[in-house]
């Protein structure tokens, strides 16, 4: 073989660089898959073995309204372990947040890519983005000193609840759910505006009819992007709620989530326990409903590319 | 050159168009007669679009777009005051150069202008689409998916959706800004039959890059260039004998 041939059936420089770029990516891509992989695995054997291992019933856990797992209940000689208070507690202040949350959010997003998009651009997108820094314990500070003693002289009781929670939940998710909601927007073709307008809309018509329809399988996404973050909001809720583990029957009275009781009371059991094992259930439930939330906006996603 | 014979529908005298502190047209007198086809042609950047632009006052949408000179349409000044923008935008209606149905039914697309105007009465707004789509020649393409989304459909039905969607309001004026420059030749035949079937009820003025669409379907041919209004002519004239050298120079294709 004679050295041009040689050359020639030799890989080039770039091709090596190539294959060494893409062996790279493959690394970082299946690193991430086995964590992820790792963390259910783990999180889902710790929390289904409450019920092979601990013998509870999948009834009585998500069905029980008493949650106190150190105390055994004479009749059935089993702690007490029903985790809908939580349930419950976790989704009413999920949705509540997002209720509240989307209409701002929408008029936000509205005025900073329709009405004043200069000003928009300038001074909301900084503020909007702020917001989503801001780490979650200062809103619970904000929320346990300035709006529990607010409830408390209006509604009376602790101040402590869900009413608390969503309002603190609601600043928290409104920067999300705007600042994709104005991505959306923007990412409406400028045509439909131009020929909404030429045909003899108005603004608001155009905003209304046209913008806003187009738009709605994003605005959807953001909405739920929005309530995967209320849901699994942790710290800054469990300020505020009062971490009553009982169910939920007004909105300013304590009650919890499943991340404030998750995050109670980790740390005061021994692994292996029932107590223990208990609250990797909670986390199972959390894990699968962000799951669910993931499936959700997929959905939307794919019903959105069809249009 | 029947103009002064007839009424015009609209006249622009003086009309003048700056970028910032650009100037971008220097002064257009154009009229256009009740009924046909004008056709605008000139090179890229000679201001042509510009022009149709400022006819339904698009260049409102744009900040630091500034426009004198006189518009009369119709008895109304366009650029008065005074002047409801929303108003004169259904009385001139627009086709652009990218088809753009909104992302709806073809019957929702059609009926979207009447919905606008507040017509709900079923029957009339059914009617409106058949017609329209009739006019657009696209009623026998589409008449069994009406309820289908007008995305599915291809470019030149989508710009023929959108034809349908103006002619619904029943405007008085037609602005098309290089409605064929995104469509297959194909396509673009099908827009030209559709406009060449409208001359007679609608007055319409055309933007378009192939001078031959322009020889093919307008009536008169206005000439712009680097934002001057050339030459106006007969459609004929304009290709076969103009007046003045930077015409003859276009369309023997010597420039631009």
């Amino acid at each position: 073989m004679d050295k041009i041939t040689q050359k020639l059936m030799q890989k080039s420089e770039s091709t090596k660089k190539d294959s060494l770029g893409r062996a790279i990516s493959l690394a970082a891509l299946s690193l991430i898959v086995i964590v992820v992989i790792s963390i259910f695995t783990f999180v889902m054997s710790r929390g289904l073995s409450t019920f092979f291992h601990d013998g509870v019933h999948v009834k009585d856990f998500l069905l029980g309204s008493t949650w106190n797992p150190s105390v055994i209940n004479p009749q059935t000689k089993q702690p007490y372990i029903g985790a809908l208070p939580m349930i419950l507690g976790s989704f009413i202040v999920t949705f509540l947040a997002a209720i509240v949350a989307t209409p701002f959010a929408i008029g936000t997003s509205l005025f900073m890519t329709e009405i004043a998009q200069k000003r928009g651009a300038k001074i909301m997108q900084p503020i909007i983005e702020l917001l989503v820094g801001i780490p979650s314990v200062v809103y619970g500070v904000i929320g346990l000193t300035v709006i529990v003693p607010f409830i408390r002289q209006i509604f009376g009781g602790s101040g402590f609840g869900i009413l608390s929670g969503t309002i603190v939940l609601f600043v928290m998710i409104l920067p999300t759910i705007t600042s994709m909601t104005v991505d959306t927007l923007k990412s409406v073709p400028r045509h439909y505006r131009e020929s909404a307008l030429a045909i003899g809309a108005t603004r608001w018509q155009m905003i209304y009819k046209v913008v806003l329809r187009a738009a709605t399988p994003g605005i959807l996404t953001a909405i739920v992007f929005g309530m995967a973050r209320a849901f699994g909001e942790a710290l800054a809720v469990q300020m505020v709620i009062g971490n009553a583990a009982l169910m939920p029957h007004d909105l300013t009275s304590p009650a919890s989530t499943l991340t404030s009781v998750l995050t109670m009371g980790i740390g005061n059991t021994v692994m292996g326990s029932l107590q223990n094992d208990v609250l990797w259930t909670l986390a199972m439930i959390l894990l699968l409903m962000s799951l669910v939330f993931n499936l959700v906006v997929r959905a939307i996603g794919r019903k959105g590319e069809l249009k | 050159m029947t103009d002064s014979k007839q009424k015009n529908i609209l006249e622009t005298r003086d009309v003048k168009l700056w970028y910032g502190q650009k100037e971008a047209l220097h002064g257009i007198n154009l009229n256009f007669p009740q009924k046909g086809i004008t056709a605008l042609i000139g090179p890229s950047g000679s201001g042509k679009s510009t022009y149709l632009r400022a006819i339904n006052r698009m260049h409102d949408l744009e900040e630091n777009i500034t426009v004198t000179g006189s518009f009369n349409f119709n008895g109304t000044d366009i650029y008065a005051p005074t002047t409801d923008t929303v108003d004169l935008r259904k009385r001139i209606g627009m086709v652009f150069q990218q088809p753009n149905p909104f992302p709806f039914s073809i019957y929702e697309n059609v009926i979207f202008g009447l919905k606008l105007a507040g017509i709900k009465d079923k029957s009339a707004l059914d009617e409106a689409v058949e017609k329209s789509l009739k006019q657009a020649s696209l009623w026998d393409e589409v008449k069994d998916d009406l309820h289908k989304s007008a995305l599915g459909l291809s470019g030149g039905q989508q710009q023929r959706v959108s034809l349908a969607r103006v002619l619904a309001t029943s405007p008085e004026l037609l602005l098309l800004d290089e409605p064929t420059s995104a469509l297959d030749p194909v396509s673009s035949h099908n827009i030209e039959e559709t406009l060449l079937n409208l001359r007679n009820d609608y007055a319409m003025i055309i933007v378009t890059h192939s001078m031959s669409q322009a020889s093919r379907i307008s009536d008169r041919t206005a000439f712009f260039l680097s934002g001057n209004l050339i030459e106006l002519d007969d459609t004929k004239h304009i290709f076969l004998n103009p007046q003045k050298q930077e015409t003859q120079d276009y369309v023997s294709g010597r420039f631009g």
